[in-house]
């Protein structure tokens, strides 16, 4: 006969209770001994879990770079946040690039939640301001939602949080001024039409190429929400370290509440630490003194804070939201009231000349030709080669490099068709070779190194350059990860990459964005 | 193919032997990550964990850095499990000043597991997923060993408890088939574990 679809599949819900229709027999062969039920029950958590663990789930929302994903062309990870990773992704037809925020699955489980996500970010997508992240759209495939939205080439505030407090100097006050007021003006379009933000924090501060802030993630926090009910207990919503004492409390919020977290961030960006910092604490110790320590005054980690400043984050941060600037509009006017007196900054973002942290290496790739990208990232694959000596990465190595030859061509539809295809397979070859190579190897950073590099070549390949640069950037991390691991000198190796990076650039001045010519093979030849 | 834990671990010390050590990979990497994210760590950093956990452990079982007359193995790879792990929580507080700000993990892990009590709660998390790893190794080796209808019937009847009539119709088999099934299904389990679970103490 021919097995009918199970109407109680495996992984249902509700699986009846057991024993409901006691089976002819059960009395010699269904009853369990308590040894065997044991053994049961640990087997089904077995497999509940693999049916349930995220990294198993989630490798299904992961999209390969080249593939198609609503309309968009994929291209690199940018990052990944609690409930979505991010894409840098490109129109094919208008040809304009975006960012594509496509969704963990634990997110999409309650219907509800997702109801009133999709109206609140419907109503977000409506408003236009300078200084708000433009929405694009919402596209859709199968079981995976995004959304998609305009891609800013800069780093989050958090970014520069993170840094300043590395280098030990504290935030120029002009700068965390001129920030503050534009994250106002762009929480303020939205309080304007009734909208509440409710997760203001540093990381959803972005900046775009210019250096202009916009404020990114409107209504999102609404989806953890969601999962927190779902999941029940355990889980905790975002961070609290920015959150208004209703929001702790769950009660109501409003454009108050949003004033509040942007003052917490504003206190974060002059004393380069947080209203609430409790050593090693629980979350629910930030949110008990969110509800009822007063906050501090910022002036005790920051002298030359100016007293109106200071006075306003303090206002900011009262318990009571009737006390605080009512929305963030008023909040953007008292600042600009106030910035009046600020002597303005003297540009000192110094740019370090050396090639240190991904962030760097990615900016200084970029302003070479496509060719070099590849050919940079490749070497940097081929130096912890040596710790492996494996066949297949060496493939996954050699398709890169191939790939170099690919970037030559001429722009016409079969070229271009071509060259995708390409990718394609360049993509799913490295990945076989390095997932393959990955059960087996020592060193499974190396094979990160060699995939990362292949991903390079292919997005140089499509004219990412950008894309290229990052993935030659990360390439070059896991190759430092792979060398440390194997004990071996990271200084070499940085030093190695420095010089071929000089070299590279030399050659590739004057042919920017570009294929150029091919490189000549003996000028990286050590 | 390895029959046993021993006799896996000794072919693991041979560098040509790379089926040894993929059977050891499939074997222990679960428990590994699991534990890494259960001790509070991202997916990404668990992930790093896990690729320096394998490193560390072949490169010692190659030195003969285990030696089962000194322990259990289980308690030898949880040594560096466990010291991966609060490294990796360590430059994670580095990097994120306030530990709240962590990825939804809840409370300080990281002074829970550093004072005893503590410790001992990540000694329970690891016994379990050592367990819960081992059993998911059982299944996929028992999955292959007795064949689709047998393993079906007794996924369906033995872990779902869809009732006995249903699964036979399902599958076409006689009810009490499912019975055979489910018995000889558990036994493969019981004896692939005795196999690969730890030598007990003493
Ligand atoms: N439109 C965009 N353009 C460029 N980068 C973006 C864009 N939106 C988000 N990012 C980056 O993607 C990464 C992940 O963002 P995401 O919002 O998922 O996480 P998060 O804000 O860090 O944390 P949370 O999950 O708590 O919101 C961040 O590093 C962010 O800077
Ligand atoms: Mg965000």
């Amino acid at each position: 006969m021919t097995p009918e679809p199970d109407p109680t599949p495996a992984g249902s819900a509700d699986p009846p209770p057991p024993e409901v229709h006691p089976p002819p027999g059960a009395e010699q062969a269904g009853v369990e001994s308590p040894e065997d039920a044991a053994l049961l029950e640990d087997l089904r958590t077995v497999l509940l879990r693999e049916a349930t663990t995220t990294t198993r789930a989630d490798r299904q929302t992961e999209l390969p770079c080249g593939s198609r994903f609503g309309g968009y062309i994929v291209g690199r990870l940018i990052g990944e946040g609690g409930m979505a990773r991010v894409y840098a992704a490109r129109d094919p037809l208008s040809d304009k690039p975006a960012a594509l925020k496509v969704l963990k699955p634990e997110y999409l489980a309650s219907r509800e939640m997702l109801e009133r996500f999709w109206r609140e970010a419907g109503s977000m997508a409506r408003i236009r301001h300078d200084n708000v992240v433009g929405i694009l759209g919402f596209p859709q495939e199968g079981d995976i939602r995004a959304i998609a939205m305009e891609l800013l080439a800069g780093r989050s505030l958090r970014h520069h949080l993170d840094a300043a407090r590395l280098e030990g100097r504290p935030m120029p006050i002009a700068r965390a001024v001129t920030w503050a007021i534009q994250a106002a003006r762009g929480l303020a379009a939205a309080h304007a039409v009734g909208m509440v933000h409710r997760d203001v924090k540093p990381s959803n501060l972005l900046f775009d190429d210019a250096g202009t802030l916009k404020v990114a993630d409107f209504g999102a926090i609404l989806l953890m929400e969601g999962a927190t009910w779902l999941t029940g207990v355990g889980k905790q919503i975002g961070t609290p370290a920015y959150m208004s004492p209703e929001q702790c409390r769950g009660e109501r919020v409003t454009p108050a509440s949003d004033v509040y977290s942007l003052g917490a961030t504003l206190f974060e960006m002059v004393t380069g630490r947080l209203p609430f910092e409790v050593e090693e604490a629980s979350p629910l110790a930030v949110m008990l003194k969110h509800i009822s320590e007063p906050a501090p005054d910022p002036r005790t980690w920051r002298e030359d804070l100016p007293r109106w400043l200071a006075t306003l984050i303090s206002r900011c941060l009262s318990k009571d939201p009737q006390s605080r600037y009512p929305e963030c509009g008023a909040l953007a006017d008292a600042l600009q009231a106030g910035a009046g007196g600020v002597p303005a900054e003297e540009e000192s973002i110094a740019s370090s000349p050396d090639l240190i942290d991904t962030e760097t290496v990615r900016r200084r790739l970029a302003e070479l030709s496509h060719r070099a990208i590849i050919c940079w990232a490749c070497r940097c694959a081929r130096r912890v080669q040596a710790l492996n000596e494996d066949p297949r990465l060496e493939r996954a190595l050699a398709i890169a490099e191939s790939a170099a030859g690919d970037a030559d061509a001429d722009g016409t539809p079969e070229s271009i068709g071509r060259m995708m295809r390409r990718i394609q397979t360049l993509r799913g070859e490295s990945l076989d070779a390095a997932y393959a190579a990955a059960d087996g190897l020592a060193s499974p950073a190396a094979v990160e190194a060699a995939k990362a590099a292949a991903a390079a070549a292919s997005c140089a390949a499509a004219r990412c350059i950008e894309d290229a640069a990052a993935d030659a950037a990360f390439a070059a991390r896991r190759a430092v990860s792979a060398l440390h691991l194997a004990g071996r000198s990271v200084r070499a190796f940085w030093a190695a990459a420095r010089k071929d990076y000089r070299r590279l650039r030399e050659f590739s001045a004057g042919q920017t964005g570009t294929v150029g010519t091919p490189i000549p093979p003996d000028l990286l030849d050590d | 193919m390895h029959t046993t834990q021993t006799s896996l671990l000794w072919a693991v010390r041979d560098p040509a032997d790379r089926e040894a050590w993929i059977s050891f990979y499939r074997i222990y990497a679960p428990m590994i990550r699991q534990f890494a994210r259960r001790m509070g760590l991202s997916e990404a950093d668990s992930e790093d964990v896990l690729q320096e956990v394998m490193v560390l452990a072949h490169r010692s079982l190659r030195d003969g850095g285990y030696d089962p007359a000194r322990g259990r193995f289980r308690n030898w790879l949880y040594g560096i499990a466990r010291n991966r792990s609060l490294m990796a929580l360590r430059a994670r507080r580095r990097r994120t000043r306030v530990q709240c700000t962590a990825c939804g993990d809840g409370p300080d892990v990281l002074g829970q597991i550093e004072d005893p009590a503590g410790d001992q709660a990540a000694a329970e998390i690891w016994r379990q997923e050592w367990r819960y790893a081992l059993l998911g190794a059982a299944l996929e080796h028992v999955r292959a060993e007795v064949g689709g209808k047998t393993f079906e019937a007794f996924v369906d009847h033995a872990i779902h408890r869809v009732p006995v009539e249903t699964v036979a119709a399902r599958l076409g088999i006689a009810p009490s088939s499912v019975y055979v099934y489910k018995g000889r299904v558990l036994e493969a389990i019981r004896e692939w574990l005795a196999r690969f679970e730890d030598v007990p103490d003493e």
